[in-house]
């Protein structure tokens, strides 16, 4: 019993200063990402309202396709939110973000990384909760955590549900699709 | 009086440049000679067909005699004239040298000199005080020649120089038929007495005959070695670039001559053993190598760090003979290395082109160093253009 | 041996100070370039930068930032499957090992003409294999109908490219998978469409308007062939490229006093902007590109000594790498007037006999026996519509359409290279995806020119058809 309260002792003091060595700095990992995720999110929130919506369906002046350009149309949120993590990638390296899936459409939306797969696993299994981790990729270390992404609207349960490469196709509204990863190098 | 060790060590000389094989191997038999020629004059020992034998045991006060004596006397292995050579050709020869050279150090004819050469390179020289022994020996041996009565010592001394194979050296005019029929006349004089004819004779023909055998093994290495360099040059020149695997990923020719790091490995190994190889060579030249006892294994080594570059530079390059300054590079490079090997096929193969006169060999090895010397010249800049544009570019 | 010592030492001194102050650099160049950057080889600092003794690490990175300054745009046109953008994400760095798609050199270095292939690739062709063989990349396993196939073909059968797959995605393929090949004379859309725009003539200039020194208006031809052309349609009278250094509303006289000659090329470029644009990305204009490195600064007295050789404005037929006609002279140099006759400012020339002129090689001779030409001659002689025929132009410097406006792009290398980037551009509007795609990948084909049927199978639209139909099972 003893042994145990020592272990579990040592294990909050090692955290805590953990998170002072982080709060020191500024703002911890943690916060920053759950803060860039609020970005994210509520953008892509409007994007799909106000653009999508309203120009594709409330006014049906032009589609939103994946094949946007041929089509003349606009591009789904999904492929705007990846544009814009791209183009993040572009001006800053201080941090990076993707949208996965296990059962993407496309492959290389699919798990890259053990702890990708561990946080899209675990945020599908715990409906609600987010993960964090820290990981080396390319010999840095990475903060990453990973935030759940549901389906919101009948539009991406529809697509998901009938496009050719879909490896799943018994989505429904509410439920977890994937997630939002966001990576900072710990320096 | 100066034993004939000594004698022979003055007409010797540490002069420059005795780059000819045959006469680097006669002086180590001729050493062993001289010193058993010593030890016959004084009465010590005796020789006929079947075995050298100690006649008398009796010290002569002359220490490097009387080790060798005590030598003689000990070792019961070793029989006859011949064999006494070899073994003391390969093992005293060195101490020899060193103690006949004390002792005219000692008489002060000649001066003890410790050089240095480049910080690693240590040696010894000895400049000469006193020229005057050298002169009488000489004048002696001139006199022989000439047509005067000689000496039974003065016919000792001249068949050793003889064996050395330096006549022509000491006496440029001196037409060498008329010499050699002198000699051979002298030799069948019966101008010594009887107990020293067949000791001295026999010690002659044993040191050409030794000499003879040690220069050509060395030839054969030489001209083998040679003969291997000069073939791996050519095919440098003339094979086709080795290509890399048409399949993606790693392979050990792409890593080789596609991959900077390699490259870099490789190219400095290249540049240190021709270092290396250039600092055998200034050795040599600069006799700052005890050539006596090891100087054409000095050279035989400078040829095989030759052969090394050949393939270290496959290993650089993968017969890809390079654009531009790459290209002048390359040439001048495979000059040095295509004219060292060609020399080392001239002076080890001349016993196999009888034919051809010893003053054409002398002509095309001296043509050849000069070549190789010259093409050496233009490296250095090349190199550092090379090494500079890898790094700028 | 000193004289020769002290030779090399100066030689070897005038070497560095090239390399690290001026002067001419292409001594030493390690191996030939590549057809792509020849033309650029004296300025080294195109693609080098200056990053002395950096690291190589660093040096590659200089250098991949200089790749990107040219090509960065056309990659961006490409839709870049394998874009920098995605492999720099951390989450790829396990890609990073097998083939860093982050940086250009990892598969295009130049310099080594031993290793380099088709499009100035120097890996081997089989490169898909780094990543595509292994885990839930592995094609063999995960497109049934790839499982025999080797590597090497990937990209050298008309199916994929590594960068511009435009015209090769499943479902561009699936949306063009049946189309019968259109019953001719077909129409190039953007062409016709260029060609039947109205032309205005409200200020059309006459013979007698023409503005120029007596002896210019002698030169036998030079005012009729003008009066005819679309200079004087538009009121482009004379002094406006003889003496363009003139105030734009001088008077005559006064302009005719900065009479030149032979107008250099900067003048067609002032009006004809978008044209010029495109004349500097193709390999015949590329030398006046904006990226190019200008030649390293010397102060006067050294920079008339040491200076670097200027980068010659033009290419001329003399260092062109493809076959060139025995009559073109060496020294021609390629500048709009080469294919734009002067004063005539014929069109139809320089969509045709202006290339024949110099090109020499399979492809251009054949031209002149094969169906498309035959379209050109109808075309010329008014028997076929505007926009049905092909020249060397209609294919190589297509009509685009930018902003709703139609013009002919002038960088003829756009479309060109991997080849199936003309079919979105070109080939589609008169033939079908499915013969366009097995004409493409027909080498014979392209050396004879188009004339007979593809000799070469291209099953990419099947095998998209069959796992259309059927996603979960192996598609044949």
């Amino acid at each position: 019993m003893k042994r145990i309260a020592l272990v579990v002792g040592l294990l909050w003091s090692i955290g805590m200063s953990m998170t002072a060595a982080l709060a020191a700095e500024g703002v911890s990992y943690e916060k920053a990402a759950d803060m860039l995720y609020q970005v994210m999110s509520a953008n892509r929130e409007v994007y799909t309202r106000v653009v999508v919506q309203r120009l594709s369906v409330d006014e049906e002046i032009l589609v939103a396709s994946e094949h946007f350009e041929d089509d003349a149309g606009l591009p789904l949120p999904s492929q705007m939110f990846r544009f814009v993590a791209e183009a993040v990638l572009d001006n800053t390296e201080n941090f990076s973000y993707s949208l996965l899936s296990l059962h993407p459409i496309n492959k290389k939306n699919g798990p890259a990384t053990d702890l990708e797969r561990q946080g899209l696993e675990h945020v599908a299994d715990n409906p609600g909760e987010n993960f964090y981790g820290q990981e080396e990729l390319g010999g840095e270390r990475y903060f990453s955590a990973v935030y759940p992404d549901y389906a919101v609207v009948e539009a991406c349960v529809q697509c998901h549900n009938n496009h050719k490469d879909s490896p799943r196709r018994d989505l429904s509204v509410g439920e977890v699709m994937g997630g939002v990863v966001i990576r900072f190098p710990m320096d | 009086m100066l034993t004939f060790t000594e004698e022979l060590l003055l007409l010797l000389g540490d002069e420059e440049g005795l780059f000819l094989p045959v006469k680097e191997h006669a002086f180590e038999c001729a050493l062993a000679g001289a010193i058993l020629m010593d030890l016959a004059f004084a009465f010590r020992i005796d020789t006929d067909l079947q075995a050298l034998v100690v006649t008398d045991p009796v010290p002569t006060g002359n220490p490097m005699l009387d080790r060798v004596l005590e030598k003689i006397s000990a070792r019961t292995d070793v029989t006859d004239a011949p064999a006494w050579i070899r073994v003391l050709a390969t093992e005293d020869a060195a101490l020899i040298r060193e103690q006949a050279l004390d002792s005219l150090v000692d008489r002060r004819i000649l001066k003890r000199q410790h050089n240095r050469f480049l910080g690693i390179f240590r040696s010894v020289s000895y400049p000469t005080l006193d020229e005057a022994p050298l002169q009488a020996v000489k004048s002696r041996i001139e006199d022989v020649v000439s047509d005067e009565i000689p000496d039974p010592r003065d016919v000792a001394l001249i068949s050793l120089v003889d064996a050395c194979q330096i006549l022509p050296d000491l006496f440029p005019e001196w037409e060498a038929k008329q010499t050699a029929s002198r000699l051979e006349l002298l030799r069948r004089m019966d101008l010594i007495g009887r107990e020293l004819t067949g000791a001295i004779s026999e010690i002659q023909d044993q040191i050409i005959r030794a000499a003879r055998a040690q220069a050509a093994r060395f030839k054969k290495s030489l001209l083998t070695l040679a003969l291997v360099a000069s073939a791996a040059v050519i095919a440098t020149v003339l094979m086709p670039g080795i290509g890399v695997p048409d399949r993606y990923g790693p392979s050990l020719p792409a890593q080789l001559w596609f991959d900077g790091t390699w490259k870099q490995f490789s190219g400095y190994l290249l540049l240190a053993l021709s270092v290396a190889g250039l600092m055998i060579a200034i050795a040599l030249k600069k006799q700052l190598l005890a050539w006596i006892s090891g100087s054409h294994r000095w050279r035989l080594s400078h040829l095989v760090l030759g052969i090394a570059c050949v393939f270290v530079l496959f290993m650089h390059t993968g017969f890809r003979l390079g654009d531009n300054l790459n290209a002048a590079l390359m040439a001048t490079y495979l000059t040095v290395l295509l004219s060292g090997a060609l020399t080392g096929v001239v002076v080890g193969g001349a016993p196999h082109f009888r034919q051809i006169s010893l003053s054409r060999v002398f002509a095309a090895r001296r043509i050849l160093i000069w070549v190789h010397a010259l093409a050496l010249c233009p490296l250095p800049a090349l190199l550092i253009v090379h090494i500079l544009s890898v790094y700028l570019y | 041996m000193q004289a020769v010592l002290g030779l090399t030492l100066l030689g070897a001194a005038y070497v560095v100070v090239t390399m690290t102050v001026a002067g001419d650099r292409r001594m030493l160049l390690s191996g030939e370039t590549t057809h792509a950057h020849h033309q650029l080889e004296m300025a080294c600092e195109t693609c080098h930068g200056r990053s002395v003794f950096a690291d190589a690490k660093a040096a590659q990175k200089a250098l991949n930032k200089n790749c990107r300054k040219c090509h960065e745009d056309e990659l961006k046109a490409a839709k870049d499957s394998h874009s920098r953008k995605r492999f720099r994400n951390p989450r790829m760095a396990e890609y990073w090992d097998k083939l860093d798609a982050r940086q250009c050199t990892p598969c295009h270095i130049e310099h080594r003409p031993e290793i380099t292939r088709e499009s100035a690739v120097t890996v081997a062709m089989d490169f898909c294999v780094a990543c595509h063989s292994q885990g839930e990349q592995d094609i063999r396993t995960t497109r049934a109908s790839h499982a025999g196939l080797g590597f090497e073909t990937c990209a050298t059968a008309g199916c994929h490219n590594f960068h511009d797959n435009r015209a090769l995605f499943e479902d561009f393929l699936l949306g063009h998978a049946g189309q019968p090949e259109p019953t001719r004379p077909a129409v190039h859309g953007l062409t016709a469409r260029y060609r039947a725009r109205p032309v205005s003539t409200d200020k059309a200039l006459q013979p007698g308007d023409a503005v120029a020194p007596p002896d210019a208006l002698a030169e036998p031809g030079a005012l009729q062939h003008w009066a005819g052309s679309g200079h004087a349609r538009a009121g482009v009278n004379c002094t406006a490229c003889h003496a363009a250094d003139a105030a734009k509303d001088a008077p005559s006289s006064q302009a005719l006093a900065h009479w030149i000659d032979a107008p250099p090329m900067r003048v067609c470029m002032e009006c004809h902007k978008p044209q010029a644009k495109t004349f500097v990305l193709g390999r015949h204009g590329m030398r006046q590109h904006p990226g190019i490195a200008k030649p390293r600064d010397l102060p006067g007295w050294m920079g008339r000594w040491l200076g670097d050789p200027g980068l010659p404005v033009r290419m001329t037929v003399g260092e062109a790498r493809l076959p060139m006609r025995a009559d073109a002279h060496p020294a021609m140099a390629v500048d709009c007037a080469s294919c734009h006759t002067e004063h005539a400012l014929d069109t139809a020339h320089a969509a045709l006999e202006a290339c024949a002129s110099c090109h020499d090689d399979a492809h251009t001779r054949s031209y002149f026996d094969s169906p498309h030409h035959v379209l050109w001659q109808r075309e010329q002689a008014g028997e076929a519509p505007p926009g049905s025929s092909v020249s060397c132009a209609s294919c190589h410097m297509p009509k685009l359409e930018h902003r709703k406006k139609v013009r002919t792009t002038h960088n003829q290398n756009d479309n060109l290279r991997p080849n199936e980037k003309m079919i979105r551009s070109v080939c589609l509007d008169c033939h079908s995806l499915g013969f366009s795609l097995e004409a493409l990948a027909d080498p014979k084909l392209i050396r004879n020119n188009f004339t007979g049927p593809p000799g070469v199978r291209v099953h990419s639209i099947d095998w998209a058809i069959a796992r259309s139909r059927n996603p979960e099972a192996p598609e044949d």
